[in-house]
């Protein structure tokens, strides 16, 4: 088997008449000498005319036209798809969300800046209900400057039932002691006790 | 400029005559490559036609960086690698029944077109690589530097390519023949 690739190289070359006349004689001069070489420029010439079939010139012919359709038509899609692609794009709700989000983040950021609302103070209206005051007075406390005097003289008017009320439950409670031995009472206290007393009745006598 | 280049800007500005006059030029080298690899008329028409029209969508992507035959070329093979590998699929049928259907006019013929045959059965054995360089370099008589670039790869693997493809055909067809 013949080892001289730079020879095998231009056999094909040389098979296509493309070599220098240096070459040529040369790859002649192998061929004459290397049975290898000969058989492998034999193959080569069994490729070389194994020719392929001639469609025909109506088939040359119409193929620039076929070509030409084909690619409008694959161009005409594309820009379609492109469009289909854009309007797509446009329904899709990307703009859409974009544009909630943003109102939903301008509604929130207001609601975080804006100031919350003053609570009403309770108004005491000069109904004369006793009750109403005492309710009013609980919820809240206004000072006494910013009461007009028609509401100045329904206090008065709930402040004198209360106290006559409570003098009542005093009296009540004092005259329900039960009656009590001095003597043991007294003798319960110690001796610096009842120096004391003693002293503060002497004061009480003099003062009377 | 180069003329294929000339025909290009002319293309795009929506020039038909160019847009003819490139298809012309390069429709019948192409389909001989293509037949060669697919070996069936239908398959090479239809792979011509998709190659040129992947090619005058794709212009904007012409790097120009290698001539226009060979971005043709690398666009023709590489849609043909998908018809080949489907082609190697399906089941072979005996040399001897083929050639006597077809033409048992002369035993002249008939050795003739039983080498032929031999040859293309033995060339779709080979692996791809291979088998396409052979094609591009004896058939197509390219040089092994436009080969490296149809296929991408150095002038060196190219080359051996070749070596490895052409060793390996002799011994297939000796073992049939």
């Amino acid at each position: 088997m013949c080892k001289d690739t730079g020879i095998k190289e231009m056999l094909p070359a040389y098979m296509e008449q493309g070599l220098d006349e240096e070459w040529t004689t040369r790859v002649e001069k192998h061929l004459g000498a290397c049975a290898d070489c000969r058989a492998e420029m034999k193959l080569l010439l069994m490729m070389a005319a194994d020719q392929t079939p001639d469609p025909g010139e109506s088939f040359w012919a119409a193929m620039p036209e076929r070509i030409h359709r084909d690619v409008q038509k694959m161009k005409t899609e594309k820009r379609r798809f492109e469009v289909s692609s854009l309007s797509d794009g446009l329904l899709i709700p990307r703009w859409v969300w974009s544009v909630a989000t943003a109102g939903l983040v301008l509604v929130i950021s207001l609601l975080i800046i804006m100031p919350s609302p003053k609570k009403d103070v309770p108004k005491i209206t000069p109904s004369g209900d006793v009750s109403s005051y005492e309710e009013s007075a609980l919820m809240d406390t206004p000072g006494l400057t910013e009461l007009s005097q028609t509401e100045l003289d329904g206090v008065s008017i709930w402040a004198d039932g209360e106290i006559s009320s409570l003098s009542s439950e005093i009296a009540d409670a004092l005259t329900s002691i039960p009656d009590r031995d001095i003597h043991e009472d007294l003798s319960e206290l110690n001796h610096q006790e009842i120096e004391r007393l003693s002293k503060e009745l002497e004061e009480w006598e003099q003062e009377a | 400029m180069d003329e294929d280049l000339d025909l290009i800007g002319r293309i795009e500005t929506g020039d038909r005559e160019a847009f003819n006059e490139l298809v012309e030029k390069y429709q019948k080298p192409l389909y001989s490559l293509l037949y060669r690899m697919v070996s069936d008329h239908d398959d090479a028409s239809d792979l011509l036609q998709k190659t040129f029209v992947k090619a005058f969508l794709g212009l904007k992507g012409f790097e120009r960086r290698s001539s226009f035959k060979t971005w043709l070329y690398q666009i023709a093979i590489n849609l043909a690698k998908n018809v080949y590998r489907d082609r190697s699929r399906i089941e072979q049928v005996p040399i001897d029944d083929v050639v006597i259907r077809r033409d048992p006019k002369t035993v002249e013929t008939l050795i003739k077109k039983e080498n032929r045959l031999l040859l293309r059965q033995s060339l779709a054995e080979l692996p791809e690589k291979q088998r396409l360089t052979l094609i591009l370099r004896v058939q197509e008589g390219r040089k092994f530097e436009d080969i490296a670039n149809i296929m991408k790869c150095s002038i060196g693997t190219a080359k051996a390519n070749y070596h490895h493809a052409v060793q390996k055909l002799k011994k297939i067809m000796a073992d049939r023949g």
